[in-house]
């Protein structure tokens, strides 16, 4: 069985159709190795036994799942079984897939560590004294370390593409609205984005063609047909790739590196470059903590322990504080000064990148100023998780697609990554490009190196 | 525009604000959250440095053209005396509404 590692989930099911291997055996050994490693890693915050002989997928424990305990890794809903599944969930059941777990995260997904989950921190799969990044870092880290073929997570601002850099494999958040968010326990309502974390592009395609679609019982999302992206992904046109001169401001060497390598490897695929000038980062790190708080103090006033869950004492000092400066940015006398300049701010940020997409096709930046930060460094700082998360939040503000993916590894064996970002509605323009890149280069090996570690 | 640029100080009631989310906290909790608010909104207050003239004709692209439906976005011709003919009470082309707060 040893010879199944690192096949993706499309990889795994022609093993399947070919009747090399049966769906329960491939279920089975995930299990096996779940229980072999996860201790380790705690990427996992429940596990599904229950072997149905379907193919296996990771579930971040913020989309509610039928019988199965969802927590979004807060003891608020330590006891919380919902009696439905989330839109996203029912779409991978029809489509053949079993839930095999529910990943780690930041509690309700504040935080870009995995750190404040009340089920313990993930431990990143690279080096298990650094954290895997988040919210979504237990699904990140399963699919890193193969404790599970992918593994669906949620972005708000930075929580699919940030942990996927960290612990290198591919993040992929698709256009605001693209994905339900029916059944996901939301942080803040006008950002969150369900999407894939995979091992490689196919795999992005194939999943994003399954979630991606108008759902009725969310009226945010687009009324537009998915796309068939995995039948098209070879198909490519010359592109334009947008470098935004000011996402490379106090970023590490090595991952400027590994954009001048990407950079080359571009331009020998027959794509240009050309530089461009968006709003500096720094005012969207203010944008997006005033109107995330503010809605997350909207979203958690139902946690009351009534309906469902626990009472608000149960409550971790980060909920409490992103509760508390929400309130303080919708209260009376500060509400103009706060909430209002940052949504009209928020306007001028979607603005600034429409008029971008005039010039370029894709944008290429990096997701992250530094590779995986060791566990406890974000105690340190009041709203690290912003600062960290400041090349990702334009394009979250904005509601754009973007992709991030593996580039190499720092002189501590810690991936280093790279984002697109594409215009409202491109993400087959991306996966395109993706694709076109991974078969040039296999991602360095990078993605392979790091669940050989875990044989 | 410099994105860094230091804003007044805000003061916040660690207090009222715990009242407003219907939270209760310890004192040490109080203390570390005073320290915390304070230090984000010090940050976030740099948004009001921004210089919204500087970039006010990029934003009628966003109205004209919505990528998300097919067909066309129609230009809204209100004729404000007639919008305006029942309101109770308006200034400056708004409805004027008492405070909820």
């Amino acid at each position: 069985m040893s010879e199944l590692l690192g096949f993706g989930v499309l990889q795994l099911k022609r093993l399947i159709t070919a009747k090399k291997i049966s769906a329960k055996e491939v279920f089975n050994y995930f299990l096996e190795r779940i229980k072999k490693y996860d201790r380790q890693i705690n990427g996992y915050v429940t596990v599904c036994n229950n072997n149905d002989g379907k193919l296996p997928i990771a579930v971040k424990d913020n989309f509610c799942t039928n019988g199965i305990r969802t927590t979004a890794s807060s003891k608020v809903l330590d006891n919380f079984v919902p009696n439905y599944n989330a839109e996203v969930v029912d779409r991978l059941l029809t489509n053949g897939f079993s839930i095999i777990g529910k990943t780690n995260m930041d509690a309700w997904a504040h935080g870009s560590s995995t750190e404040t989950s009340d089920y313990g921190a993930t431990k990143n799969p690279w080096n298990l004294s650094h954290i895997p990044g988040g919210s979504s870092g237990g699904s990140a880290a399963v699919v890193s370390s193969y404790l599970a073929p992918a593994a669906i997570g949620s972005e708000t601002a930075g929580s699919i593409r940030q942990p996927a850099g960290w612990c290198g494999v591919i993040g992929f958040k698709p256009t605001y609205g693209r994905v339900s968010r029916f059944g996901l326990i939301a942080m803040a309502s006008s950002f969150d984005c369900p999407g894939p974390i995979t091992l490689n592009t196919e795999d992005s395609a194939y999943l994003l063609s399954i979630l991606a679609g108008k759902d009725n019982k969310d009226a945010t999302t687009i009324d537009k047909p998915a796309e068939d992206y995995l039948s098209k992904l070879s198909d490519r046109e010359p592109l334009t790739i947008g470098i935004p001169e000011e996402y490379f401001n106090e970023v590490q060497k090595e991952t400027i590196d590994g954009f001048e390598k990407t950079k080359q490897v571009f331009k020998k695929l027959g794509y240009k470059f050309k530089k461009i000038k968006l709003i500096s980062p720094e005012y969207a790190i203010s944008v997006y903590t005033i109107i995330q708080r503010a809605e997350v103090a909207s979203n958690l006033a139902r946690f009351d322990g009534i309906r469902f869950g626990n009472n608000k004492s149960y409550f971790g000092f980060e909920a409490k504080k992103r509760i508390m400066l929400g309130n303080f940015v919708l209260s009376a006398g500060y509400y103009s000064a706060f909430y209002q300049q940052a949504q009209k701010l928020r306007d001028k940020i979607k603005a600034d990148f429409v008029k971008v997409f005039h010039d370029v096709d894709l944008i290429l930046a990096p997701v992250v100023p530094t590779t995986a930060l060791k566990l406890g460094e974000f105690e340190k700082y009041p709203f690290f998780g912003e600062l960290i998360d400041k090349f990702n939040e334009p394009a979250a503000i904005a509601g754009l697609p973007a992709v991030s993916f593996p580039t190499g590894l720092d002189k501590n064996n810690l991936p280093t990554s790279l984002q697109l970002i594409g215009n409202y509605l491109q993400e087959l323009k991306l996966l395109q490009t993706l694709y076109a890149f991974e078969q040039e280069t296999k991602f360095f090996n990078v993605i392979k190196s790091g669940f050989k570690k875990w044989k | 525009m410099d994105p860094k640029a230091k804003s007044k100080k805000v003061k916040i009631d660690v207090d009222y604000l715990a009242q407003l989310s219907k939270l209760k906290l310890s004192d040490k909790e109080k203390q570390r959250l005073e320290k915390h608010l304070t230090s984000t909104l010090d940050f976030v207050a740099n948004i009001q440095s921004f210089n919204f003239k500087d970039l006010d004709s990029v934003n009628i692209e966003l109205v004209s053209n919505c990528m998300f439906k097919d067909g066309q976005v129609n230009p809204l011709n209100f004729d404000k005396k007639k919008l305006f003919k029942n309101a109770r009470s308006f200034i400056n082309n708004y409805f004027e509404v008492d405070r909820i707060l």
